[in-house]
């Protein structure tokens, strides 16, 4: 264990200090100080548009940084060389493999928190009648995209043990696309009750592939609807473990691979 | 004095377009403890992919090797060896001591010991002063030595260099090199990867040539240069005999309208020497010169690729 | 080669199967909260909007377009707006705030020059609204916005706003002080009972609930019940309701002419309608007329439409797609009475989108229904309108259940336009038309009794 969080520490450090991804970060930033002044003239609901335009902002922000920092996670690695000098040590490459994704999951919980603060100062300035609901709900709702983003980086870090950065790139956001979209489609296709093969087929699909919406309680319309059909507690917390599981299982399958693999 | 390193048949197979490619072909290597070892070869020869799969980092498509005492593959041998590999960057927003610190934490050293350690290293690499700078400040060499101390954070008893000197200055060579020849004294075993023979020459016990994955020559290195050359310079000789004077082993060449012969100490120079004066030639000098690395080297690999050649090439690699 | 780890491997296919059953029992939850109910898939999204709604896109494209569409409507730019709220409303079919307050500008903010609302667009706040209820089933709040354009702006068919404030009242997202208005529209609808039932059940909750939390908010709610509550009850009683049901509504005092029971509705009230229609310039209509209650306040719905044109007040069957027809004229307004009159000048020559005039033959219907008049006029009518009586103009045919008053008139295009054979004048009125008692006093009310 001490080596994961040895390796998962200096990750950590390094991407918090790497240029790239500060200057997203910023970017981001710039957008949510920028957008409460797009909107001052609305009449009714200006905190509701306000509180989904600026978390659409923060959730594409945040997959943008969780798949460019992961994608050149271990390449980068390989090619400065300093993967020999700590698998040298009495590291296994799981320990490796596992430190940097937690790493890496760091910085981004770093970084979609600081996101939300900042959102969230400016939002209480400029929406002088926002309500601790409000408040809540992006709170709430910048948690699931931690989980939700982590997912997405172990994907990120799954493709990253078998393709090359850039199309390990297309690849993930492919797959955040089609898991954004996974229920909606399904509902579509009302493959749920779907019989024959077709039917089966999308319903494997449907509960096999990663499920982005499981972990995102945006789609949702008002806070008051979000009390329909039980508890919103327990809703994120299925989302939270299901995210869990799903980002180990993808780990899991990366160390076999990477285990395996030359470097 | 036991084995450090033995391999039996190692073999690493490529696939490329072309069919299979051995890039190490059945390699048996004997690396005894207490010595430097130098292990030489052109690039591509298949040094690098040797060291990865005696540290378990490659695996061999065939054969196997133990280090150590251990079969490769186990990583709980790493506690006792270390690797440096060539021109490796470390993390360059941490600083020389923070570098230290992470690396020791894989070995489990704890606290206070670990920056302890961490600080006796700099010393000794003669870091001390820069141990607050980040690395992305530090010079080529200083980033060389900070590897060094890095390799050295277990106290291990197998250092694996590979190409430590490579794209360093003068100055940082001999640095390095000392730093090396210290580390023998301390009884360590050193596995050293190099194409930069003058380096090796000095410091090397026994030396293995690899070409194409196999192995081409081997040996103690005073048995391996027994044996020298004659270097015989002339003025005034009319071109085209140099291609008479040619043979097995024998160079001759003009430069500056002097005619170069170099020769092995084992052909009678009286040859040579009535050859130039029959054709109005006069002998300006006759210099015996003891066998270097560079020969033995270009001897094994068979002419084909010239040193100059392969440093270049490397230096596009990078 | 290392081997796999057979446990590994086995914990792993069974974390794969736990993910995947999570996964299955988070979607009913998620079709009932989350989902957009598949817009754009069945509506033939195109690629464009596809793209920019993937990832997560959406909702933040949505906003900013929402934004734009907003300064539109601040700099006037109407026509700009439609489109952009169909455009969002694909994006993020969850945006609620879009719908109502979509439907909101639509229904009410084309308006002309003298701020009467363009009544064409109502079809298609009611097609926007219908969208999102469609994707927001589960809370009240688009279906309380739609039974509130019914119960507001369409101010007619009151069955519809009940059939919508209904359904708003079932949902558990719904704030009590919103569930009044359903009471309103029973009573518009002529459903008193069901009005009753509804303000004694919102009364027993708002007492309940203030002997549980005793605070101020709550206790001002149960007052506000009670009040309703006993407003209803005291209405029934002097309306007549109640007597009616007991058979003692039309009872005489023995012997006399005199009620045994007197009701406000006893007597009925003549309405003695009549008007004149001068258009007074080009598209400039003068309505006066007689009226007969004359207490101030009742207003009579006055439509001057196209002959082949008439709205139905459902939503437009194309949806948000299509602006309205910019060559059907349908203005809607309605004449205050006051001092047993009413003297009107409407303008519709400002506005030639609005009023294009393009038909040859124009209809102007006069229309007053009781059950849409404020509380003290239906005080002397009734909410069915037993109160009042007419001798030309009472109709049962036109709103079943309801003695409204309708008289409608023609107009032809000549007329509107003051040329050919109306260059001098153009004139309709009712039969026997006598032009009524004006003061020059306005705004005062002269009536010394409200009786007679």
């Amino acid at each position: 264990m001490g080596q994961i969080f040895a390796i998962a520490q200096t990750t950590l450090g390094e991407a918090i200090r790497r240029r790239v991804l500060l200057i997203i970060l910023l970017i981001g930033l710039a957008f949510l100080i920028i957008s409460p002044s797009l909107n001052q003239l609305t009449p009714r609901g200006q905190t509701e548009v306000l509180v989904k335009m600026t978390l659409g902002i923060l959730k594409i922000t945040s997959a943008i940084l969780a798949v460019t920092l992961t994608v050149y996670l271990i390449p980068n690695e390989v090619e400065r060389r300093t993967i020999y000098t700590i698998l040298s040590k009495p590291v296994q490459r799981y320990q490796f493999l596992v430190g940097k994704f937690l790493g890496s999951v760091g910085a981004l919980a770093v970084m979609i928190g600081l996101m939300t603060l900042v959102l969230l100062v400016t939002f209480s300035l400029q929406q002088r009648d926002a309500s601790m609901d409000d408040v809540a709900r992006i709170v709430k709702s910048a948690v699931m995209y931690v989980f939700q983003m982590s997912l997405l980086a172990g994907i990120a870090m799954l493709f990253s043990t078998i393709v090359t950065p850039i199309v390990n790139f297309f690849m993930t956001g492919m797959v955040f696309v089609f898991g954004t979209l996974m229920n909606p489609i399904f509902e579509s296709l009302g493959a749920s009750s779907g019989g024959g093969l077709a039917g089966l087929g999308s319903r494997v699909a449907h509960y096999a592939l990663p499920n982005f919406t499981n972990v995102d309680i945006t789609g949702g319309a008002t806070q008051a609807e979000q009390a329909v059909g039980g508890s919103e507690a327990v809703y994120m917390m299925n989302g939270i473990i299901y995210a869990i599981i799903y980002t180990s299982i993808m780990l899991v399958l990366a160390v076999l691979i990477f285990d395996r693999r030359e470097i | 004095m036991g084995v450090a390193i033995k391999t039996e048949d190692l073999t690493k197979t490529y696939r490329t377009r072309s069919g299979k490619v051995n890039v190490v072909d059945h390699l048996n290597l004997e690396v005894e403890e207490g010595e430097i070892f130098g292990f030489l070869g052109p690039n591509g020869a298949g040094k690098t992919t040797t060291i990865k799969m005696l540290l378990g980092i490659s695996y061999p498509s065939e054969g196997t090797a133990w280090v150590l005492g251990k079969e490769i593959g186990d990583t709980d041998v790493h506690r006792r060896l270390s690797y440096l590999p060539e021109k490796p960057y470390y993390y360059e927003h941490m600083t020389g001591l923070e570098i230290l610190r992470f690396y020791a934490r894989l070995f489990n050293i704890k606290e206070p010991e670990r920056t302890k350690k961490a600080e006796a290293l700099l010393e000794k690499v003669n870091l001390a002063g820069d141990a607050d700078k980040i690395i992305a400040q530090y010079s080529r060499g200083m980033q060389q030595r900070i590897g060094l101390a890095q390799s050295l954070l277990n106290d291990p008893v197998l250092l694996f260099l590979d190409e430590p000197t490579a794209g360093l200055d003068p100055i940082a060579h001999i640095e390095i090199r000392d730093l090396i020849l210290k580390m023998r004294d301390e009884g360590k075993t050193v596995f050293i990867s190099s194409h930069e023979l003058s380096d090796v020459e000095r410091i090397c016990d026994r030396v293995t040539i690899l070409n194409y994955g196999k192995v081409v020559s081997e040996g103690r290195l005073d048995t391996l240069l027994k044996g020298g050359r004659i270097e015989i310079t002339a003025v005034n000789v009319p071109k085209g005999i140099e291609d008479n004077l040619r043979s097995d082993g024998v160079i001759a060449s003009f430069h500056d309208g002097r005619l170069i012969i170099d020769a092995p100490d084992t052909i009678a120079t009286d040859g040579f020497v009535d050859a130039v004066r029959s054709a109005g030639g006069t002998i300006v000098s006759i210099i015996p010169r003891r066998k270097r690395l560079e020969d033995l080297f270009i001897e094994s690999v068979g002419g084909r690729r010239v040193l100059t050649e392969q440093t270049e090439q490397s230096e596009e690699s990078v | 080669m290392r081997r796999p780890n057979a446990a590994l491997v086995g914990a792993t296919a069974a974390l794969f199967v736990v993910q995947g059953l999570i996964s299955k029992g988070m979607y009913p939850t998620w079709v009932a909260r989350y989902s957009a109910h598949n817009v754009g898939f069945q509506e033939g999204l195109n690629v464009d909007q596809l793209l920019a709604s993937v990832g997560g896109l959406r909702q933040m494209v949505a906003g900013i377009l929402w934004v734009r569409s907003d300064q539109y409507f601040h700099s006037g730019q109407f026509d700009a707006i439609l489109p952009l709220i169909r455009l969002v409303t694909w994006l993020d079919p969850r945006q609620m705030e879009v719908y109502a307050t979509g439907s909101w500008h639509i229904a009410y903010n084309f308006t002309d020059e003298q701020n009467r609302s363009d009544r064409r667009y109502v079809p298609l706040a009611l097609a926007l609204l219908s969208e999102g209820v469609e994707h927001n089933q589960s809370s009240f709040r688009l279906f309380h916005e739609t039974g509130w354009i019914y119960y507001h702006k369409v101010n007619d068919e009151f069955d519809k706003a009940v059939f919508w404030f209904e359904q708003s009242v079932q949902k558990e997202d719904v704030p009590p002080s919103l569930k009044a208005i359903l009471a309103n529209a029973y009573l518009r609808d002529g459903r008193l009972d069901d009005a009753l039932n509804l303000y004694w059940m919102l009364q027993r909750d708002a007492s309940a609930e203030y002997a549980r939390t005793k605070d101020e908010p709550t206790r001002i709610r149960r007052d506000t019940q009670e009040n309703n509550l006993n407003n209803l009850i005291m209405r029934m009683v002097s309306r007549g309701i109640f007597g009616r049901r007991d058979g003692v509504y039309d009872l005489l005092v023995p012997g006399t002419e005199k009620w045994l029971y007197p009701y406000d509705t006893h007597d009925p009230v003549d309405l003695n309608f009549s008007v004149k229609i001068e258009v007074i310039d080009k598209k400039v209509l003068r309505l006066t007329g007689n009226w007969g209650i004359a207490t101030t306040g009742a207003r009579i719905r006055i439509v001057v439409r196209d002959e082949e044109y008439n709205i139905l007040w459902e939503p437009a069957p194309e949806g948000l797609d299509f602006d309205v027809d910019r060559d059907d004229t349908f203005m809607q307004d309605s004449l205050y009475t006051q001092n047993k009159f009413f003297d009107r000048k409407i303008d519709m020559s400002r506005n030639p989108t609005m009023y294009p005039f393009k038909s040859e033959r124009y209809i102007v219907e006069f229309f007053f229904s009781p059950r849409s008049a404020p509380h003290h006029i239906q005080d002397k009518t009734g909410w069915d309108g037993e109160g009042m009586t007419d001798s030309r103009y009472i109709r049962t045919d036109i709103r079943p259940g309801v003695r409204v008053l309708f008289a409608e008139y023609e107009l032809t295009r000549d007329m509107v336009l003051r040329r050919g054979d109306y260059i001098d004048s153009a004139v309709q009125m009712s039969p026997g038309y006598v032009e009524p008692e004006t003061s020059d006093v306005v705004g005062v009310i002269i009536r010394r009794s409200l009786r007679n």
